[in-house]
């Protein structure tokens, strides 16, 4: 009896555990390279300067663009810093709407942790447009693209899985051996899921190559002097451009860089305060009227709970 | 009572904006929201480079019919200590009775009664908290019918029987102008201002033909003349300047405590 | 009437729906209630802020209607009262029972 398809049982069974890995680990992953790397494929960029965001977005993407504004706007004075890493709206509310966004989430009297500002203002509209505004002058991979891809990879993963099916049935019905290809038919299941579900997965930034080229630019321009003279002045000047290119880290500030970098010890955006307990408690529980009175956060000798 | 100058209400949110603005002299800190093994560093901070910090409380309810709740004259006692402050405070009010906690400094009715109990209650405060302890008056929006004295001789007589010294707030007096017909010139004269500690100020609004305490708004300039008023007829000690919400920019905090420092230089 | 009955019933009458005593403005008793709760709704919202976050507008008034029906007494903690508003909400269904996650979310 000659094999089904033409394949050993054996040896298709080799075939499709590298076929089943192959697509994974590198079928998809070029395809997605590719998208990627298609568009800007130019490498010069058109459209002036880019703003201090743009900036930020491709150094860094949504996360340095939102940690750019809430540096502008600390250098402002339109965000206060509190030692217990909270940032509090002050003064009148920003034009730009990245900035906005963030004036937005911080406007609290007891302000709110830079974490929970991040995931706040993370799927905001203003955020959209700065990707897509990048995309257009060609900085950024196109999300679309991206997405196509993946959607390609993850058809191509499925459709593994039902090679794997048509074989299994095939066997079946010709009463050969499958018990070994119906566990290999457990990864391929899994993954052909996986591929799946994630296919639309939280857009990554990418910057295309004309972006890389343009960061570069910028980064040298930087390390020279006469600032002046480049077409880059207005982003090599400032705390907002120093944080585009660099996180927060380099805030010129030290006491308030300390201040708003997330604490390595906290486990997320939480509450309003870490640090003493309770200590932040004053203003929310004694504001309006003429002071707070008993059941204050801390009333009596005991402890407020944090 | 020492020279303290102008001062803020410290809170954590304005931590680092305080230790930075021009024009500080020093702090108050509302005493409930600390504890005194951990203090909050900024504010240890500011008292390691010498600067004034004292405690204000506002649930002892001094004025309650009720039993004082020694407890939390005790944690009043500890931050005192912790702060290595001169003086501790108060308000003249009730917070708690039957049972409720109001949450907020109730006026009290101004009879001899009223004063009886007050007097015992911050008698024996004092002799909790060691220290100099001052009481403010309040903003009221109720007032007590068969009233027996003003609030000025209120004031006076429970200085007289206690020891304690006063903390006068001006936007307070200024409230009670608005809102119960105080007269507040009348108020000023009567008021015993060798007993005074420092001055409290903060801003409020008007609002459904009623002023509001809020400590979230500029200080009214009406207050600001009446702390001129002041002014003519004693050299306060201290002025704070009292916020509690809707922070404004560093830029119009430092502002608002220079209007202060004019309005009492002469 | 003795003054700690006095302030009772001021109490009572601006926390837990009281008569009005004798000799005040029914409408100041009226305007300090609001600003009693008010204030109160602030600091309970301060100690449990998902709650203001979930409830949005209604948080107010919903606060409004618990603490109308049970008011704060002096032996209950802040936050112990935060969380039975909590409670509250959800034996009305006016907040969702708490789902139980098998891993902690990151932040």
């Amino acid at each position: 009896m000659s094999d089904p398809w033409g394949i050993s049982g054996p040896a298709f069974l080799w075939l499709y555990g590298g076929l089943i890995v192959a697509v994974w680990l590198i079928v998809r992953p070029l395809l997605t390279l590719s998208a990627r790397r298609a568009a800007g494929r130019g490498g010069q960029y058109q459209g002036g300067t880019p703003t201090v965001y743009q900036l930020a977005f491709l150094a860094g993407g949504p996360a340095r663009a939102i940690d750019t504004a809430i540096a502008a706007l600390v250098e402002r004075g339109g965000l206060r810093v509190s030692s217990a890493r909270t940032v509090t709206a002050t003064g009148p509310m920003p034009a730009d709407p990245l900035e906005r966004a963030v004036g937005d989430a911080a406007n609290r009297p007891q302000g709110r942790t830079t974490a929970k500002i991040h995931s706040m203002v993370r799927s905001s509209p203003a955020l959209r447009m700065l990707a897509s505004e990048l995309e257009q002058r060609g900085l950024l991979a196109s999300q679309a693209g991206v997405r196509t891809a993946r959607t390609i990879g993850a058809l191509l993963q499925l459709a593994v899985l039902v090679v794997g099916v048509a074989r299994v049935a095939n066997g079946v019905s010709l009463n050969r051996p499958i018990t070994y290809l119906v566990l290999l038919l457990i990864p391929a299941l899994v993954l052909a899921v996986r591929a799946w579900t994630t296919r639309k997965r939280t857009p990554e930034w990418a910057p295309t190559a004309a972006g890389k080229s343009l960061l570069n630019d910028v980064r040298q321009a930087r390390l020279s002097a006469g600032h002046a003279a480049s077409p880059y002045g207005s982003l090599l000047v400032g705390a907002a451009s120093l944080v585009a290119i660099g996180g927060l880290a380099m805030y010129p500030d030290h006491e308030l860089s300390a201040a708003l970098m997330p604490d390595p010890r906290a486990y997320g955006g939480g509450g309003s305060s870490s640090g003493s307990s309770c200590s932040s408690g004053s203003s929310s529980s004694c504001s309006s009227g003429s002071s707070c009175g008993g059941g204050s956060s801390c009333g009596g000798g005991g402890g407020c709970g944090g | 009572m020492a020279e303290l100058g102008i001062g803020i209400g410290w809170r954590q949110e304005l931590d680092l904006s305080i230790a930075r603005l021009p024009g500080v002299d020093w702090v108050e800190v509302v005493a409930e929201n600390l504890h005194a093994s951990h203090l909050p560093e900024t504010l240890v901070a500011l008292r390691s480079r010498g600067m004034p910090v004292l405690p204000h409380a506002v649930s002892l309810s001094l004025g309650s019919a009720e039993p004082l709740d020694t407890a939390r004259v005790e944690h009043l006692a500890e931050i005192t200590r912790a702060l290595d402050a001169p003086l501790a405070s108060d308000h003249v009010c009730f917070v708690r009775a039957g049972g409720l906690d109001s949450g907020h400094l109730m006026p009290l009715p101004r009879t001899r009664e009223a004063l009886d109990v007050l007097v015992a209650n911050v008698r024996l405060a004092m002799s909790i908290i060691g220290t100099e302890f001052a009481l403010e008056n309040i903003a009221a929006l109720l007032e007590w019918p068969d009233a027996e004295l003003t609030e000025e001789q209120f004031l006076t007589e429970l200085t007289e029987r206690t020891g304690c010294l006063l903390i006068i707030d001006v936007a307070n007096l200024y409230a009670n102008a608005r809102n119960i017909g105080t007269d507040p010139v009348a108020f000023l004269d009567g008021i015993p201002w060798e007993r005074l500690a420092y001055v409290h100020m903060a801003g409020g609004v008007e609002r459904g033909g009623v002023y509001h305490d809020t400590h979230a708004h500029p200080v009214l300039p009406e207050v600001l003349d009446l702390l001129t008023e002041l002014r003519r007829r004693t050299d306060p000690p201290g002025v704070l300047l009292e916020r509690d919400d809707d922070y404004p920019p560093d830029s119009e905090l430092a502002a608002e405590l220079a209007s202060l420092r004019a309005a009492v230089t002469l | 009437m003795s003054l700690a009955a006095d302030q009772a019933a001021l109490l009572r009458a601006l926390l837990a729906d009281g008569p009005a005593p004798s000799g005040f403005s029914a409408d100041r008793l009226r305007i300090e209630a609001d600003v009693l709760r008010r204030k109160h709704s602030r600091l309970i919202a301060y100690l449990r802020p998902d709650l203001e976050e979930s409830l949005g507008d209604r948080f107010f008034p919903l606060f409004a209607e618990f603490t109308a029906a049970t008011p704060k007494t002096s032996d209950v903690r802040a936050r112990e009262y935060a969380d039975s508003f909590a409670t509250w909400l959800i034996s009305r269904g006016d907040l969702p029972r708490p789902r139980r996650r098998l891993f902690r979310r990151g932040p």
